[in-house]
Parts: C-alpha cells; sequence; structure tokens
C-alpha cells in the first residue's frame, strides 16, 4: 500500500481496490493515486484486465459439452436428496436400530424356518436365502482398512443401492424384513455416527479421512431412498427374489470394478434423469445464461446473483433479456447487441428509482472492450460474464 | 439445522460451490458429490460463524485430502470421465474447440501455485478478502497480493499456452 502519494501503488493493493477490499479511506487515496500517476494508472488499466481475463479463463471451465451439461439435476432434487441424507443422518428411536433390526430379521427366518419344518411342506428357505445372503454379503464387504466406526461400510450402502435400483416397480407383497429396509437403516446408524462429532473446518478433512467412504455411500442411500419412497413399498417378496439376486450380483460386480477404478458408478436413476435433462437443456441451443461476476457493485448484486441472465439472440441487433431462476421484483431488463457483431451485450437494468448499464462479452477470448469517456460518464460498466447453463 | 435455514445456505451457496469445485477438480460430477458432502457436514453444525467461508474451506479440504489419498485413482477417474464423455457427447465442429479452450484454461490453472489457485478460484465465486483468508488461513493483508499473483500468472500462461498453440498451427501450415 502507498503510504504517501509519491509512492506507486503496488499490484496487491490495486487488485484489492479493484476488489473493493479497502476501507473507503484507503480507496480514495488509491484512486487520487491513480488518478495522479501515469505509471499506476497504467497499472490500474492492467489490473483491470487482468481481473477480467482471470474471470472469463476460468468461466470457459464451466461450459460443459452436450450430454454432460452440469446441474442437470435441478436444485430442488439436490435439496431433496440433502434432505434425505439428514433423515438417514438423524438419530433413530430404539426400534429402528440395526440391532433391533437384525434380531427382528433373525426371529423372522427362525420363525419362517420353523413354520416350514412343522407344516411338513419341502419348502426351501430359497425365500429368505437372498435377504440373509445380503445382509452377509454387507457384513462380508466391509473393507477391513476402514475404522472401525464404518463398521456398517460402503459395502453395506452398495448392496442396499443394488437391492433399490434392481427392485421390480410392481411387487405383490412389501416385505418390510428385507434387505433393502435393513440397508436403509446401516446406511442411517453410519450416518448417525457421523453425525456425533463437529469439528472446525481444519478438523473436517481428517474426519472426511474416516467417514468419506461410509458418508459417499450414504449419499447414494439416500438418493435411493428418495427414489425408492416414491416407489412405495415395493420391494419384491422374497420368493421373487432369486432372479434378483443373480442380477443383484453381477450390477455389484460391474461397480465394484468400476470402483476399483475409482469410478462412481451412476446407475440409479437420478443420474439417469439428470442425463435427459442435460439432454434437453442441450437442446435449447438458443438461450444463453450468464452470470455477472462483480458482485461486489450493489447495481449487479439486484440482479440476484448468483441467479443467471438468460440472454436470447435474435438477429444481429437484438436481444431479450430475462433474470433467470426467480423474477426479481421491479426490475425489468433490456439488453442489445453493441458494436459489430454479437459478442458485446449492454445490459440495462431498470428498478423503480434507478437503472444501470452494464456491458459485457460473450466471447471468452475476448474481453469487452475499454470504454469511451462518454460511455464512462455516462455511468456504463464493463463486467465480466462467465457463461453457465441455464438453471 | 432447520429447513428453513438449510435452504437458504443450499439456495446461496450450492451453485458457487458447485462451480468452484468444478473448475477445481475438471469433472461436475465429482463436485457435486463432494458439494453434497459439504452441505451434509454444515447440516451437522449448530452454528457457521462465517458460513461461506466454511463451506470453501471444508470442500477445499476434502478435496486436497482426497486427492492426496488418492492421486492414482484421480487420475485414471479424469481419464474415464473423459471417455465417458466422448462416448456421450454429439461429435461436432464446436466440441473440439471447446475441448482445446478448456484444456488451455486448465492448464493455465493448474500452473498457478496451490493457494493462488484456490484464492482465485474463492474470489470468483465472490468471496470477500476477510473469507479467502480465513478458508486459506492466510493474512487478510496478503490476500490481494496472492490474487495479483494467480491473475497475473493465469493470463500470461494462457497468452503463451495461445500463442503456442497458434505457433504450432502455423508451422503445420507451413509445413503441410
Amino acid at each position: 500500500m502507498a503510504d504517501t502519494m509519491n509512492e506507486h501503488l503496488d499490484e496487491g493493493t490495486i487488485h484489492a481496490w479493484l476488489d473493493g477490499a479497502l476501507t473507503p479511506d484507503e480507496s480514495e487515496r488509491v484512486e487520487r493515486h491513480a488518478a495522479s500517476c501515469a505509471a499506476c494508472g497504467e497499472a490500474v488499466a492492467e489490473a483491470r484486465g487482468l481481473v477480467a481475463a482471470s474471470s472469463r479463463i476460468l468461466s470457459s471451465l464451466d461450459d460443459v459439452a452436450a450430454g454432460v451439461i452440469p446441474g442437470t439435476r435441478g436444485r430442488g432434487d439436490q435439496l431433496a436428496a440433502l434432505r434425505a441424507r439428514r433423515e438417514a443422518a438423524r438419530p433413530r428411536p430404539w426400534w429402528r436400530r440395526r440391532e433391533f433390526a437384525v434380531a427382528a430379521s433373525l426371529v423372522l427366518v427362525a420363525g419362517t424356518w420353523s413354520m416350514a419344518l412343522r407344516r411338513g411342506v419341502e419348502q426351501s428357505v430359497d425365500g429368505v436365502a437372498p435377504v440373509a445372503g445380503m445382509v452377509r454379503q454387507a457384513a462380508d464387504s466391509q473393507p477391513g482398512s476402514r475404522v472401525a466406526s464404518a463398521e456398517a461400510g460402503p459395502g453395506a450402502a452398495r448392496d442396499a443401492r443394488v437391492g433399490i435400483t434392481q427392485a421390480p416397480v410392481r411387487a405383490p407383497s412389501p416385505s418390510p424384513s428385507s434387505a433393502l429396509a435393513l440397508a436403509k437403516r446401516e446406511a442411517g446408524d453410519v450416518a448417525g455416527r457421523g453425525a456425533a462429532t463437529t469439528t472446525p473446518p481444519a478438523n473436517e478433512a481428517r474426519r472426511d479421512d474416516i467417514d468419506a467412504g461410509a458418508s459417499r455411500a450414504a449419499t447414494e442411500m439416500a438418493r435411493q431412498q428418495a427414489v425408492a419412497q416414491n416407489q412405495a413399498m415395493t420391494v419384491p417378496a422374497p420368493q421373487q427374489q432369486a432372479p434378483l439376486r443373480l442380477d443383484s450380483l453381477r450390477v455389484r460386480q460391474r461397480e465394484a470394478d468400476r470402483r476399483e477404478l475409482g469410478l462412481a458408478a451412476r446407475t440409479d436413476a437420478a443420474s439417469r434423469a439428470g442425463f435427459l435433462a442435460a439432454k434437453a437443456v442441450a437442446d435449447d441451443a438458443v438461450a444463453e445464461c450468464y452470470a455477472i461476476r462483480e458482485v461486489d457493485l450493489p447495481e449487479i448484486r439486484v440482479l440476484g446473483v448468483p441467479e443467471a441472465i438468460r440472454l436470447v439472440p435474435a438477429g444481429d441487433t437484438g436481444v431479450t433479456a430475462t433474470v433467470a431462476g426467480t423474477p426479481v421484483e421491479g426490475l425489468t431488463l433490456g439488453a442489445r447487441f453493441v458494436g459489430r457483431g454479437t459478442d458485446l451485450v449492454e445490459l440495462v437494468v431498470r428498478r423503480p428509482v434507478d437503472s444501470t448499464v452494464v456491458r459485457f462479452s460473450r466471447s471468452v477470448v475476448a474481453p469487452a472492450p475499454a470504454l469511451t469517456s462518454t460511455e464512462r460518464s455516462a455511468g456504463v460498466k464493463v463486467v465480466a460474464a462467465a457463461r453457465i447453463v441455464c438453471p | 439445522m432447520l429447513d428453513e435455514e438449510l435452504e437458504r445456505l443450499f439456495r446461496l451457496y450450492h451453485g458457487p460451490l458447485v462451480r468452484y469445485l468444478t473448475r477445481r477438480l475438471g469433472d461436475r460430477d465429482w463436485a457435486e458429490e463432494v458439494a453434497q458432502e459439504v452441505f451434509l457436514r454444515a447440516l451437522r453444525q449448530d452454528s457457521l460463524v462465517s458460513e461461506r467461508s466454511w463451506l470453501f474451506a471444508v470442500a477445499t479440504n476434502m478435496v486436497r485430502d482426497e486427492a492426496r489419498r488418492s492421486e492414482r485413482q484421480r487420475r485414471h477417474l479424469q481419464v474415464l470421465a473423459e471417455q465417458e464423455r466422448e462416448t456421450m457427447v454429439e461429435p461436432g465442429p464446436t466440441n473440439a474447440e471447446r475441448a482445446h479452450e478448456v484444456a488451455l484454461a486448465r492448464e493455465a490453472l493448474q500452473s498457478l501455485a496451490e493457494k493462488d489457485r484456490l484464492a482465485l478460484l474463492m474470489r470468483e465465486e465472490g468471496l470477500n478478502y476477510e473469507e479467502i483468508a480465513a478458508a486459506l488461513e492466510l493474512s487478510v493483508g496478503s490476500v490481494g497480493t496472492t490474487l495479483a499473483r494467480a491473475r497475473r500468472r493465469l493470463a500470461e500462461t494462457w497468452e503463451s499456452l495461445q500463442a503456442g498453440e497458434g505457433r504450432r498451427t502455423a508451422g503445420g501450415s507451413d509445413n503441410g
């Protein structure tokens, strides 16, 4: 920071000033110095260019090609998944705890066995075996390297996910003692244990080491729970599970293979829906959405950043703009292309009391040119805008 | 944490956090997974004093630790993710250009020192200097310098990569 008017501004101070991070006094001092010192004026202009260029370069990382457009799972879906995960993380009453569930399962198995024997029917326990098998697999597949607190482990959740994914939509009789129910409880317990401690950020990552695997498994569980709830109690009846089990094992094997390679399997319904939605967005080739980066400008804040501005180019001269997402009360937008070509967009933001004009470039590589003194005095502002996927 | 609080937190920070992570990781799905984890951890907290810097710090630490733990797997994951994309993306002339742009930007970003890169990515998501300093354990006074260095290096590297590509293309044309 330049202490006196005679010292040149250092680059960090200039960037802090441009980022609005200086106190009003400091800002004023920097502004005055930049206005009176040619070298510093140039440094400020260069810094402005660097700020805009950086934003532009980074924003090019956001535009994902068709078919894999990000954010295709809507905000609502994400929130639902998060809520489901929270549910899974809540402490459970005693009658829903795993120990009780296992005991209940054993009682049920024993009861079924005993009834089969009593009836003297040559009834195999195939109907029960898949359940017991999946429970056993859940126990067997827990990675030994995990700490004891994650005893249910990713394996349990993986089994559960397979069980749900493979479940037929319609089944004649729901089975509360199914592997699905048990695995749900397992995942709940895992997440619940994870919730037992609270640590500051610095320690969070260390704890992540411990429960990242279990927690990731719980993520999938929660997502599947949401799907499963829609399929209300459609877990296949035991006698239908023999072929299912085979399929499940195949899927599990494939998934295990992919997991070995570090690729989380994305075979769940939510992902499928996401890709379909992505396709739909990709087809909407006309609209473009941008998020304006200079969130510190009060006149930009009114746009509701990070909500997006949605542009629909109309020929070489016109463009219509709306704020994507929730409309901002009392705000209207006008937009037009300026200069040659259609790279430069000027956005007029009108509010009941005032209005402002911002200009940004749609091009990733070509920043918006500097303003003329007339434009500057008219209050036009050049901002960096990142192309984003339309919400 | 109440439902309203969750919604508020999610609405405010989910987008920026996923974008930050996507830029960092180069994989949107992975970024969303990490973001979910971060929000889940936030839900377990009674209260967050500086919620935005907390969220970004936790996300940063999660990614860093996971990367350390399984660098080899991560590289493999990226290769597989790229392959998966290739099979899903419709072929077209613009895809190659876009991929090239992304590759240049990513290479330029990777050329930055870790702290510089993170500070810049956080700033791009609207974190103020205090929040960046808190998340990265820097002094507030050094954030401006860090950002200045990061921006300059990013832009210069990007330009030199671009120029190198241009020379190669020109050389190729001459040879051809």
